[in-house]
């Protein structure tokens, strides 16, 4: 074989497994990326552990205790009318199930019981009426179903800290969990597989380990950007529980990120050293 | 010749320690260019989803003295209405409206003004058209890779919805319209009332010179009416006074 062959088949090997090396880190982007898409899509685990860490039934509580406080001298209803029935736990409840009704893409009205609020409200009215002897007119009866139609929409955007509602009006959540019963798993799958395979084609430690270091770095070095810029935390939302959930799951993904790619930093970078000592030991034992 | 053929999956040490660090540079080059249309997406949807929790942001760097305000706009009003009513004229800079059309998911905030702080964060309403609901043109425009990416999927007698502070209107598509940037015609005033939405033509690089939307007509009008007094006045002797 001539040694302009012998360069030429080189030359284009080489090419070869670069060109490998690269596909190989789009594959791994693709898994971790299609991996988290379906970690957040799949369940709403994420975002009901979320509502736990950040103790999210307790900034809503707060917020409508004040909420209702400063309306009474409007409205002249106490806050203890509704603040009696929702209590943190009440809350937390409220949240979770609407989490999961909105990732079942199954709305209805009435998945939050509203009973109790219901109740009070109508307890504290009428007791008003007798005590002042208001007749229950037509009056009266509207301003009751206003009152309770105002609270029971003020409960569900208070509890409603993922903004989901908004996301759904808006064809955003129903793009996004349709991508998650399918597409989502596929691609997972497909990149996976083609990871395996571009593994296997790539046999030497060296490009494998390429396309890991590539892969690591494009995962860790935004990601470290990201947290070392303090870009979540600058988010500018009023309300305390939607501010602490959001930038709660954010933060858990970028560190999930942020591991995922050191792993894949070291793995490659290990890889890739071992393979050029021993290339370099080779060269040396030869001479 | 032979010990080259035999170092030939060798390359020089330099080589072998640049090779991953260029490797990984024009991943990144990729991952970049593939990036932007997502990320602005990403952020398009995230500006969405929070846009009646932001508050009040001001811009510094930006134009001068502009204070961005969202607001929260109920679109889920179930009170009295009339079709007469009054428009409520918001300060520039503020959110005063949420413009939806199911038929191709645009649901976004509007702002009365415009500008590149405000067209980042939602549609922008001209001031010096007409409010909502108000006799005339409301002319409204957004960036082509955000919020309008679909405006052009937009077709005759599909619905528009626009809710405000002071009511809810509905508008329905009558016509499909392309004009140069220079030309003013679809902007101006108008003896009747519509709404006038547009935007850029996509191109992959630079802006384009064209632009597309479409003109709707006010089908309905429906003005909020204030709840009406609750109970009646009442004192009792040594009691509470109750509103």
């Amino acid at each position: 074989m001539s040694a302009a062959k012998t360069t030429k088949q080189g030359v284009g090997r080489l090419l070869l497994r670069i060109v490998f090396s690269i596909l190989l880190t789009f594959t791994i982007l693709g898994t971790v990326g299609f991996g988290i898409g379906a970690y957040v899509l799949h369940s709403p685990t994420l975002l009901l552990s979320q509502i736990d860490k950040q103790d999210a039934a307790k900034k809503v509580h707060d917020a409508l205790q004040q909420k209702y406080a400063l309306a009474y001298h409007t409205t002249a209803v106490p806050s203890e009318v509704y603040m009696d029935v929702l209590t943190e736990e009440w809350l937390e409840t409220a949240m979770k199930t609407y989490v999961k009704e909105n990732y079942s893409l199954n709305k209805t009205s009435d998945a939050i019981d509203f009973t109790a609020l219901q109740e009070s409200i109508t307890t504290y009215f009428e007791t008003y009426a007798e005590e002042n002897a208001y007749a229950k007119d037509e009056t009266y009866t509207e301003k009751l179903e206003e009152t309770i139609s105002d609270a029971e929409k003020t409960v569900n955007s208070a509890i409603d800290v993922f903004h989901l509602n908004t996301m759904y009006r808006a064809g955003i959540l129903q793009k996004f969990l349709n991508l998650g019963t399918f597409q989502v798993w596929i691609g997972l799958i497909g990149c996976g597989v083609l990871t395996a395979v571009l593994l296997l084609l790539l046999h030497r430690m060296y490009f494998a380990g390429m396309g890991l270091f590539a892969a690591g770095v494009l995962l860790t070095v935004p990601s470290l950007v990201v947290w070392a810029g303090g870009y979540i935390s600058r988010f500018a939302l009023k309300d305390a529980a939607v501010y602490a959930v959001f930038t709660g799951t954010m933060y858990h993904l970028l560190y999930l990120l942020l591991g995922i790619g050191i792993i894949l930093f070291v793995i490659g970078l290990v890889l890739t050293g071992i393979a050029i000592v021993r290339s370099r030991k080779r060269e040396t034992a030869k001479a | 010749m032979r010990k080259f053929a035999e170092n030939r999956g060798n390359l020089p040490l330099i080589a072998q320690i640049l090779l991953p660090v260029l490797v990984t540079f024009l991943c990144a080059g990729i991952v970049l260019l593939c990036g932007i249309r997502p990320f602005e997406k990403v952020q398009t949807y995230l500006r969405v989803a929070f846009m009646d929790s932001s508050g009040t942001s001001t811009v510094s760097g930006g134009t001068p003295g502009l204070q961005i305000v969202e607001t929260e706009i109920d679109t889920d009003y179930d009170g009295e209405t009339s079709t007469e009513g009054a428009a409520v004229i918001p300060r520039y800079g503020s959110q005063y409206a949420i413009i939806e059309a199911k038929s191709i998911e645009l649901y976004a905030p509007v702002y009365w003004g415009g500008g590149a702080e405000l067209l980042e964060r939602g549609a922008c309403q001209t001031p010096a058209s007409a409010a909502f609901g108000s006799a005339g043109n409301s002319v409204v425009s957004a960036h082509v890779n955000t919020f309008f990416q679909r405006l052009d999927d937009l077709q005759t007698g599909e619905i528009v919805t626009v809710y405000t502070s002071y009511g809810k209107f509905t508008y329905e598509v009558t016509e499909e319209i392309a004009f140069d940037a220079s030309d003013k015609s679809y902007l101006k005033k108008t003896e009747d009332d519509r709404l006038t939405m547009y935007t850029c033509e996509m191109q992959l690089f630079g802006s384009s010179k064209k632009r597309v939307g479409v003109v709707c007509k006010l089908t309905d009008r429906a003005y909020y009416i204030d709840a009406d007094t609750q109970m009646t006045q009442q004192t009792t002797e040594g009691g509470t006074t109750v509103s």
